[in-house]
């Protein structure tokens, strides 16, 4: 299915967002996750559905004054 | 030297560091290191799905705490949602309020930043908003539950020192309930001594040690300008004269 990850089309298989994460190879200790617009926490990720159509933002902390 | 409490933490160093513009994160993390800060600022940004980059968090030693801006937000709606989203990481609830819609200047609204203290500080966050130094909007912050106030010395990354120097001075005289943190603009550690002389809490400098030759050099010379003005404040400095005082005695001279 086709979902938007920070702002980029992408296809995916995975079923919840746990599973995108491990899909991307993402470090899920210092991400963070919007599902359209509204926080995703981090401890229902593994029961958490990915729908088509759904805008995920992964964001992360970076060098900032 | 006395120490500074903020949000129920305990700090040893009054600098606070800025983690923006360093050429690498093995330089941001010798930096840390010489400038021996207890609290750095970091901004939350989306990642690069494409590019498995190490995050910035394990640069920063433990027991550093970590003060996330909310750089981008152009209103006290969206400075809300990015403190939310950095209080997901786990790694904290402090948090620097800056909203700006700006781009020349990056002047904080300082209207929206109270909103945005009010709504965060009733949350839990520990709030320390960057504003433009005015004694109403220190106040009104204060009532809003922040847990310091941070002026501006001068614009960001300008690098001009305390243009703003009596409105803070106003704010250090005014404000007793929480810490006056002079943010912004600080571009010499002669302008962060100066900050501390007239008996600000703490600096928070980011461009002055990052634009540097040598930065973990600057963030050690940072570090002792601070420590070096608030000794001079607890001193307590002599007054000015217009004409000169002599130091030695006036009496007794050989011609005599």
């Amino acid at each position: 299915m086709n979902i938007s990850l920070n702002g980029k089309s992408v296809d995916t298989t995975a079923g919840t967002l746990a599973e995108l994460v491990e899909a991307y190879h993402l470090s899920p200790e210092t991400i963070v996750i919007e599902q359209n617009g509204n926080l995703a926490k981090k401890t229902a990720w593994a029961t958490t559905p990915l729908n088509a159509g759904d805008q995920i933002e992964v964001v992360a902390f970076v060098g900032g004054g | 030297m006395s120490e500074l409490v903020i949000g129920g933490v305990s700090l040893s160093s009054r600098f606070l560091l800025g983690t923006g513009k360093f050429k690498s994160k093995q330089e941001l993390q010798e930096v840390i290191q010489r400038s021996k800060t207890d609290v750095v600022t970091v901004a939350l940004r989306r990642i690069d799905i494409e590019k498995n980059e190490d995050n910035i968090v394990s640069y920063i030693p433990e027991g550093v705490t970590l003060l996330a801006n909310t750089s981008g937000a152009r209103n006290a709606k969206e400075a809300v949602r990015i403190a939310r989203m950095s209080r997901e990481t786990g790694l904290g609830n402090w948090v620097k309020i800056e909203i700006m819609t700006d781009s020349k200047y990056l002047l904080p609204d300082n209207q929206e930043t109270i909103k945005a203290t009010e709504i965060l500080a009733a949350e839990g966050f520990v709030v320390l908003p960057y504003v433009s130094p005015d004694l109403y909007v220190a106040r009104d912050l204060v009532k809003a539950g922040a847990a310091a106030v941070m002026p501006l010395g001068s614009l960001i990354g300008s690098n001009q020192g305390l243009r703003t120097r009596t409105l803070i001075e106003v704010l250090i005289n005014e404000i007793h309930e929480v810490p006056i943190i002079v943010d912004a603009g600080i571009g010499r550690p002669s302008h962060a001594a100066e900050a501390m002389e007239i008996g600000a809490d703490a600096v928070l400098v980011n461009t002055a040690v990052a634009s540097a030759e040598h930065p973990a050099l600057m963030a050690e010379a940072f570090a002792q300008a601070v420590a070096a003005g608030r000794l001079a404040w607890e001193a307590g400095a002599g007054d000015q004269s217009a004409i000169a005082r002599a130091s030695s005695p006036l009496t007794g001279f050989l011609h005599e």
